[in-house]
């Protein structure tokens, strides 16, 4: 069980993470759902412990999160420049002799030549997911994974996500992609101004997400068209 | 030529942002440190008005390092390279005046040379990666000198070959040694993501001493094979590879602590490059060399409250 209890986070004055308690089942894959600086990705900083909490307490299987049983998967994936997609994958599979470099690269159609430098946004992120793959770790926090994938890649993504929950892995996503969310989770916390606003099943988040968005397009379309005369 | 006058703001706010970041109240005491010893030295040795240099490779070091070379290239990329070498003339001219005032002007432009010393490692040759042959060989874990190599292929073979031209004349290790003392900065020029550094160790130190270990062991197996040949030509000269082998650890553990004391991920040209000059300079004027020592030393506890952030508690 990954428990967060009471968990404030500020920023100087402005509050971000306001009293967050969560207790998420341990071997399913959770979703965080929520508006653009809402603080889903500074709540995975503060589970993963880049960030501080001023109130609350994180455990993991009734233990402190351990960083080195953590797989952070960040929204923008750096590399090493003047260092090839092998070899970065080499590096992050040292203590993982069994993953399969080469043929990990051929899915997500790499040639393992690329310099780090030269990747796309997409790639960065097809190269960021191998390397939490070779990581191998119990609990993973993935922020906006499926962001810059083409297709084939969010349905290699997705298989992942299901191998990684028949394995007993925690996962914890965040995702602008709500279809994602709908199709990979087991339960979606809704996140609102630095608060947790409700967890849903990914059926019931479906037909929130349907009844939330109805009219929203013709309004959005009249005010945008009206600012733009 | 409209550009000048906003290009020059821009120049001077980065300037001033660089002097901030640096730490002003470390660069001020270092700067009162080398003053003092240049002072001293150059009045003995060339009686120059050495109190000018230290100012003005402070100015023209901050500014180069802070250059912000994508800046740079996506507005001015054809004049990228005049701009700098008008900056560079532009802050070591009051010097150079000064200079020919009080002595021969080949003296000066002596000095205004060695005033680039610092700057050399971040010169890269090569602007797309080299494929290499045996570079599989070396492993991942020795990454910075892999990028390296593909970037700077040149400089690390003439490094590696030149030191077995000890049979021509006694000169050609010895330069090379000086020229991997100047190369070996350009290992740390770029920093790492978080993810790399927090991969294998559980804390900051720990971390800390398996670099050490690693980029130790990395030096020693490139330059023993010449350094042993040295000794074996030159038995009663056998100091000399002893004395670069100590000034090349030194160089590189001052490099990583200068490295992580300021290590923020993914940042290019980080602003630990000016203390990388000033460690360069001390090299190659001894009585400086406490200066780096002592800043070694506040920089590695520096590193360890630096990279605390991505250990476990």
């Amino acid at each position: 069980m990954l428990k967060l209890d009471s968990i404030d986070f500020s920023y100087g004055n402005t509050e971000i993470l306001k009293g967050i308690t969560l207790q998420l089942e341990a071997g399913k894959i959770h979703g965080l759902a929520g508006l653009n600086g809402s603080g889903k990705t500074t709540l995975l900083q503060v589970i993963y412990g880049l960030l501080q909490p001023q109130n609350g307490s994180i455990s993991f299987h009734d233990k402190a999160i351990s960083k080195n049983k953590t797989v952070f998967l960040e929204a923008a994936n750096y590399f090493y420049h003047r260092l090839t997609t092998k070899e970065t994958l080499q590096f992050f599979a040292f203590k993982n002799p069994t993953f399969e470099i080469d043929k990990w690269l051929e899915i997500f159609a790499f040639t393992g030549e690329e310099f780090s430098e030269d990747l796309s946004t997409g790639m960065r992120k097809k190269l960021g997911i191998l390397c939490a793959l070779a990581k191998d770790q119990p609990l993973l926090l993935l922020d906006e994974p499926f962001n810059g994938l083409d297709m084939e890649s969010v349905m290699v993504l997705n298989a992942i996500l299901k191998e990684w929950r028949k394995r007993g892995k925690t996962i914890l996503i965040t995702s602008h992609i709500l279809e994602t969310l709908v199709e990979n989770c087991d339960s979606i916390q809704t996140f609102a101004g630095g608060r947790i606003i409700q967890s849903y099943t990914p059926s019931e988040y479906n037909q929130m997400k349907i009844d939330f968005f109805v009219g929203m397009e013709e309004k959005l379309e009249a005010s945008v068209g009206a600012l733009m005369n | 030529m409209s550009w000048i006058i906003p290009f020059l703001k821009i120049r001077w706010l980065q300037t001033q942002r660089a002097f901030t970041e640096t730490g002003i109240t470390g660069m001020i005491l270092a700067l009162a440190i080398l003053i003092g010893f240049i002072y001293w030295w150059t009045e003995k040795l060339l009686g120059s008005p050495a109190i000018l240099v230290l100012p003005t490779l402070a100015l023209t070091s901050i500014h180069f390092y802070r250059s912000d070379h994508r800046f740079l290239h996506i507005h001015f990329p054809k004049q990228k390279h005049v701009l700098l070498a008008v900056e560079y003339l532009f802050f070591t001219s009051p010097f150079f005046l000064c200079g020919c005032y009080f002595q021969p002007i080949w003296t000066s432009l002596l000095l205004l040379l060695a005033l680039l010393l610092p700057f050399a490692p971040i010169i890269s040759l090569a602007k797309t990666p080299v494929k290499l042959p045996f570079i599989h060989l070396i492993p991942v874990r020795f990454f910075e000198w892999k990028a390296n190599l593909r970037e700077n292929p040149w400089i690390w073979l003439l490094v590696f070959l030149m030191p077995f031209f000890v049979f021509v004349h006694i000169g050609f290790p010895i330069a090379s040694w000086v020229l991997e003392l100047l190369a070996i900065s350009g290992l740390y020029k770029q920093n790492e993501d978080w993810q790399f550094v927090n991969l294998n160790n559980s804390t900051a130190s720990n971390f800390l001493y398996e670099k050490f270990k690693l980029h130790f062991s990395c030096l020693l197996l490139f330059n023993v094979p010449a350094m042993v040949l040295f000794g074996f030509l030159s038995p009663d000269l056998v100091w000399i590879p002893l004395v670069f082998i100590i000034l090349l650890f030194f160089h590189i553990a001052y490099n990583l602590v200068c490295k992580y004391a300021f290590f923020e991920p993914n940042q290019q040209m980080p602003p630990n490059q000016i203390w990388l000059g000033i460690g360069i300079l001390a090299l190659f004027i001894p009585p400086l060399l406490a200066l780096p020592f002592f800043m070694g030393l506040r920089f590695y506890f520096r590193s360890l409250s630096n990279l605390y952030p991505y250990f476990n508690a």
